[in-house]
């Protein structure tokens, strides 16, 4: 069984995860034997996710892009010392998650959107019709105002616990991915996902079922 | 409407339509642009000290590592401050010695005023063979700082044979000191411990007499010294300030009328002076 190392603890990882660790750890390598060419690769292959995750952590597109960026730099700038001893990308994901609290946290009375245009390509029609009854411009009306309003409610969140609804709900990472980028255990980030939940569906209650 | 209920979404669904806010693809050309110069400038830009610091520890060793260099530096530092500290010590037994060492000094022809414009009034007597001897109006003066003093190294010097190893070892280090170098052993007789009252009345010196009786035997710093002290330096210790800023001080403390006051009151636009 693939093994990934968190916090001393080994805990079991997904074939198709440990072979995208390893692919990219042997990019990694080939960074660390100077070539640098080979960076891009793997800023191509995580910007979107990365953006994504500042992005709903901040609720801001240019933070969000300055944020990712300066990410991307301290993962170049460090990537001599990165061992291989988790996976890169929740190495990179740390480094991103990092970055953004300090930023968060430096600027915590300096809070306004701006929010990216919903996709909706991206979005399944069942969620769409769920989402909204109405057709047309008085749907994306709608739906721009339930974005705001998540927003919202997302922004009142501590910082920790919109980190965990983020990665969790939106990325898609496990729990013990989420221990690992947040540098808490497993049962911290169950309990902190349960409070964000709670709180957000009080906040949203008018909205939601 | 009462199909309503069933049309709201779950949070998790609400959820869903973030992972759906993206940018436009040309966001990611800005992007990557701002990116590859963010990147060369890293290149490019020298790396702190501290950036560059590899000391190989585990990220958790770095706050007890600090702490414990703080440790070290705030010890090394009270080591260093310690001297300074301990100086009382050797502080009281060299004014026992400059006590002492009083007697050997040469005879001032001292002129005791009294009843000047000094703030405390002192009947003095002339001693010529003796170092100046006060007598105040009050037969017994109070106890004041330098008495205790120097009762107190009196009392050192009458229990040597009692004191402690150490106190025992300053005195033969005086004692040597005072052979090999008597100059500087009476120049420690300046250092006060806090300032003497009552104030001790004021000493004209007689710089021709002074010198006549000292310059000879001594050495040149000394005779600097006394030259100084005989031409400069009148023994007071709250020196007179010049006559005329005396008599300007006196003028303005003692003005008690009004329309000098007023003068010195002063509007000017939005701003109130008071001159002194």
């Amino acid at each position: 069984m693939n093994l990934t190392r968190v916090f001393g603890k080994a805990i079991a990882a997904s074939p198709e995860r440990q072979q995208e660790a390893d692919a990219d750890y042997a990019v990694v390598k080939q960074v660390q034997a100077g070539d640098v060419a080979a960076f891009d690769k793997l800023i191509v292959k995580y910007r979107e996710r990365l953006f994504g995750v500042v992005y709903n952590l901040t609720s801001n597109r240019e933070d969000a892009a300055d944020l990712t960026q300066d990410a991307f730099i301290k993962a170049f700038q460090s990537i001599n010392r990165f061992q291989g001893q988790s996976s890169f990308f929740t190495w990179l994901y740390r480094i991103a998650v990092n970055t953004t609290l300090t930023h968060l946290r430096k600027h915590r009375h300096r809070t306004f959107f701006s929010l990216e245009n919903l996709q909706e390509d991206q979005v399944s029609a069942q969620i769409i019709a769920q989402l909204s009854d109405k057709k047309g411009a008085d749907r994306d009306v709608q739906l721009r105002e339930l974005q705001e309003k998540l927003n919202e409610a997302m922004q009142k969140l501590s910082i920790k616990h919109r980190t965990v609804i983020t990665l969790f709900e939106i990325d898609g990472l496990s729990h013990a991915e989420i221990a690992e980028i947040t540098e808490c255990s497993e049962g911290t980030v169950r309990s902190r996902l349960h409070y964000a939940k709670q709180f957000l569906q009080a906040e949203l209650s008018q909205y939601l079922r | 409407m009462s199909s309503e209920p069933r049309q709201r979404p779950t949070l998790e669904t609400l959820l869903q339509l973030k992972r759906a806010e993206r940018p436009a693809p040309e966001f990611w050309e800005k992007f990557d642009r701002e990116l590859r110069q963010k990147q060369l400038a890293a290149l490019v830009q020298e790396r702190r000290w501290w950036q560059r610091l590899n000391l190989g520890l585990p990220r958790w060793a770095y706050a007890p590592a600090g702490a414990a260099a703080a440790l070290a530096l705030s010890i090394v530092s009270l080591h260093m401050v310690m001297p300074v500290a301990e100086a009382p010590v050797p502080v009281t037994i060299q004014r026992d010695v400059a006590s002492k060492a009083d007697t050997s000094l040469p005879p001032v022809a001292t002129n005791l005023t009294s009843g000047e414009s000094t703030p405390v009034s002192v009947a003095a007597t002339e001693s010529a063979s003796s170092a100046p001897a006060v007598t105040g109006q009050d037969a017994a003066p109070a106890p004041t700082a330098e008495s205790i003093e120097a009762g107190l190294t009196q009392r050192v010097l009458a229990g040597v044979a009692e004191m402690s190893p150490s106190a025992r070892t300053i005195a033969a280090s005086l004692a040597r000191l005072e052979e090999t170098d008597p100059d500087l052993v009476r120049s420690l007789q300046t250092v006060r411990f806090s300032d003497a009252r009552p104030v001790r009345p004021a000493v004209e010196v007689q710089p021709a007499a002074a010198l006549a009786s000292w310059t000879a035997g001594n050495s040149r710093i000394s005779r600097l010294a006394v030259a100084d002290i005989a031409y400069n330096r009148p023994f007071t210790p709250e020196p007179a300030a010049p006559e005329v800023l005396r008599e300007r001080m006196a003028r303005r403390l003692g003005d008690t009328d009004f329309g000098n006051r007023s003068r010195r009151l002063g509007v000017e636009g939005d701003r109130l002076h008071l001159r002194f």
